[in-house]
């Protein structure tokens, strides 16, 4: 399984990539929104996208919503991973088309509870 | 942590000052092979009865807990809730349209919501129903906490979906609280599993739901009986109890039907059945009857044995 990590913390790339490789995930890094578009029109195999908000160039929201837009048909999960955990952020971005949110500062066990949660979701109604 | 190396008099803790006791039983080296610590909580709470100090048990108790849960832990058993438990209580409760479910060993409250989020959300129809999920736990402060309905950035962070998340809890600076629509619906109660008089729940109390997971695997062979015979007592005809994934009712296989469903499994209680003869069926006991082609549904009927039940005929 191949995840793309996309934040402009070349540290926090690292320690993520880390625990995803940890759990058996290939995976390649992005500096921002825009390298990571580049990086998903070339390779249709990424399963998930690790995604920060807070990024140049390019950041999370308007990444995710170039990706629903412009890579309708890529079966990519995306979940925001990020500091900024306000209540309209985090409905704005989900309604954009990220599947989930994880809030720094997290664990690994967290991380591993959020991607149970995006292959075995609890059904919701809203 | 359920037994220590070293047997501690109770009398020698009744006489010491609080914060003696506290450090004595949290010094791994003082604790047992005797009794289990959930036995030594038992007896202080009876002790409290007694009128000895009451602080007493609640320091052996906070000590001996492990407050370990998340919400939705381990998804699968509220898969089983949702798909299959809930539907057919609905069909059998539409006389009463009440559903009670039980978090026994609640810890700090995760489960109980996530019991609450899931009826709440997934069946609307319940909406008119009396329905209310009641948590108790040993550990006063665990139920504290509970009943505060506040968690951190890294209890919201496992296993409560994002969406999820946005429908109950409303952000507090750092944390996130629990909406007023699932307060309405949980309960916390301070309690003793394993003795009958300081349950934390009124004496009617019964229940349609019983999730008692990974707290068995904490027991002594004689508390789980004790904890088994409790919950069986305060089961309703028809009532489903989910243990965890490594634990079963082998202590009182005689109580509890195993029930299969496809990858799952759960527990009925052998009660006669609403307005039925007094029968039970005989259940595996363990999961490798069933691998040597000998499953529950083979194995066929018997008289129960609890006098309970016979009495109840």
């Amino acid at each position: 399984m191949k995840a793309l990590i996309v934040d402009d913390s070349c540290v926090l790339r690292m320690h993520l990539g880390r625990m995803m490789q940890a759990m058996g995930w290939q995976i390649v890094e992005a500096e921002n929104g825009k390298r990571a578009l580049e990086a998903l029109r070339i390779d249709s195999e990424f399963a998930l996208a690790l995604v920060d908000v807070n990024m140049p160039e390019m950041d999370g929201i308007e990444c995710v919503r170039r990706i629903r837009l412009e890579l309708p048909a890529h079966k990519l999960k995306v979940m925001m991973v990020t500091t900024e955990a306000d209540f309209p952020l985090i409905e704005g971005v989900l309604a954009d088309g990220a599947d989930e949110f994880l809030m720094k500062p997290f664990t690994l066990e967290n991380l591993r509870a959020k991607l149970q949660l995006l292959s075995l979701p609890i059904p919701s109604r809203g | 942590m359920s037994h220590i190396e070293k047997e501690i008099s109770l009398d020698e803790i009744s006489g010491m000052r609080p914060d003696e006791a506290q450090a004595t039983v949290r010094v791994p080296a003082r604790v047992v092979q005797i009794a289990s610590g959930v036995d030594i909580a038992a007896r202080m709470m009876r002790m409290e009865r007694v009128n000895r100090p009451s602080s007493m048990h609640r320091i052996v108790a906070e000590a001996i807990t492990i407050k370990e849960t998340s919400f939705f832990r381990n998804l699968l058993p509220f898969h089983l809730l949702a798909d299959r438990i809930i539907p057919e209580l609905i069909a059998k409760r539409q006389q009463e349209r009440r559903l009670r479910l039980w978090s026994a060993g609640c810890a700090t409250g995760q489960e109980a919501y996530s019991l609450a989020m899931l009826v709440h959300d997934r069946f609307p129809q319940l909406e008119d129903w009396d329905v209310r999920i009641i948590g108790t736990d040993i550990s006063r402060s665990a139920c504290d906490y509970a009943r505060r309905g506040r968690y951190s950035r890294s209890e919201m962070n496992r296993g409560l979906p994002a969406r999820t998340m946005l429908r109950y809890f409303e952000p507090r600076g750092e944390e996130w609280e629990v909406c007023e629509e699932l307060r309405r619906m949980v309960r916390f109660e301070c309690g003793n599993l394993c003795d009958p008089p300081a349950t934390g729940l009124t004496t009617s109390e019964q229940f349609d739901v019983v999730f008692l997971r990974n707290v068995l695997l904490y027991f002594s062979p004689t508390e789980r009986t004790q904890a088994l015979a409790e919950v069986y007592a305060r089961m309703a005809p028809n009532a489903a109890l989910l243990l965890g994934a490594s634990e079963q009712t082998e202590d009182a296989s005689e109580l509890f039907e195993l029930v299969f469903d496809e990858e799952q499994l759960f527990y009925r209680s052998l009660q006669a059945n609403e307005g039925s003869w007094c029968a039970g069926r005989v259940i595996a006991s363990n999961l490798q009857q069933v691998e040597d082609g000998c499953g529950a549904d083979e194995i066929g009927w018997t008289k129960a044995r609890n006098e309970r039940e016979v009495q109840s005929c």
